[in-house]
């Protein structure tokens, strides 16, 4: 009988974490959405240290994983972004942060 | 690591809230009502308390025009919750105000040993009512100066019971410190914070 790989529940952990989150700048703006209730593009842009290219592509990411949602206005003839966590991105990042808790763990 | 008024590291949506509030729109502003609760008190006249809260008022049209277009936009928690605790803080601190003002015309129907304790100290009764209000404003708004203008009015206002001065002048004193902390707040906001770059 095969033995079995020692290392093997914690590579079936990190194999399965969610690369979406995993990303430091998606990490970071995810987090923020997480606990408040929206932000729009100028607030988040200007606290995520990013470029502007760099931001829309990772705010499209999520968009794209349905863990952000996407609401488009005018507010005085400006147009605004609003951004909100979905409960998907919820579920996501409290999954991301149970997985990593337990990886962590292995090191104490 | 930034620590908040209790020691403890900060999270992310308490220093999000530093962020908000850096601008001292709020200190500005409540700080205006209070001043003119001095006023209603040096001048004696309680049927205009229910004008203190008018300052309120213009907080989110400021934070409009002068905060979002420079830091952006962000809501912590969904638009009819803060509007209800808003307005729930106005009624509750009105009303406070008003039992007060008027509690002399209606202490005959009171018994005279509760109306006499009242009486005798109703200045610290009314500083314990100013300093609550001001945390619980400072807990429901989330602003943590808050904490330190109740602190600041509970000792000034109770200051006067002991000492004997008038209360004016202590409410006063803590409506000036919070527009002098909320102006050099501003200031140092408007110099780190242009207006920011279109979408």
């Amino acid at each position: 009988m095969a033995e079995k790989n020692p290392l093997f529940e914690v590579l079936l952990l990190t194999a399965d974490i969610d690369k979406t989150v995993h990303e430091p700048a998606r990490l970071l703006i995810l987090s923020m959405l997480y606990v408040i209730d929206s932000a729009d593009f100028v607030f988040l842009h200007r606290h995520s240290g990013l470029t502007r290219g760099n931001f829309s592509t990772h705010m499209s990411k999520l968009e794209d994983e349905h863990y952000v949602k996407v609401n488009k206005k005018f507010v005085d003839k400006k147009p605004t972004t609003i951004y909100r966590i979905t409960d998907a991105g919820r579920s996501a990042l409290d999954n991301y942060r149970e997985k990593m808790k337990k990886i962590l763990a292995e090191l104490e | 690591m930034k620590k908040n008024n209790f020691g403890k590291p900060m999270k992310l949506r308490q220093k999000l809230l530093m962020i908000y509030h850096e601008d001292g729109v709020l200190d500005l502003v409540v700080g205006i009502s209070v001043l003119m609760l001095a006023g209603v008190m040096l001048l004696n006249l309680p049927a205009l308390i229910g004008l203190i809260g008018i300052p309120l008022t213009f907080y989110i049209p400021i934070k409009d025009r002068v905060t979002i277009p420079r830091i952006g936009f962000i809501q912590f928690e969904a638009k009819e919750s803060t509007r209800r605790r808003l307005i729930f803080l106005v009624i509750v601190g009105l009303a406070a105000f008003i039992i007060l003002a008027f509690l002399g015309p209606i202490q005959n129907w009171i018994s005279s040993s509760f109306t006499e304790i009242i009486r005798n100290n109703d200045v610290l009764i009314f500083a314990v009512i100013q300093a609550a209000i001001l945390f619980a404003g400072g807990e429901i708004l989330n602003n943590s100066s808050f904490r330190i203008y109740s602190l600041l009015s509970l000792v000034l206002v109770a200051a006067a019971h002991f000492i004997g001065f008038r209360v004016w002048i202590p409410v006063f004193g803590v409506g000036l410190t919070m527009e002098a902390l909320g102006l050099s707040k501003l200031i140092n906001f408007l110099k780190k914070s242009s207006i920011t770059e279109k979408e």
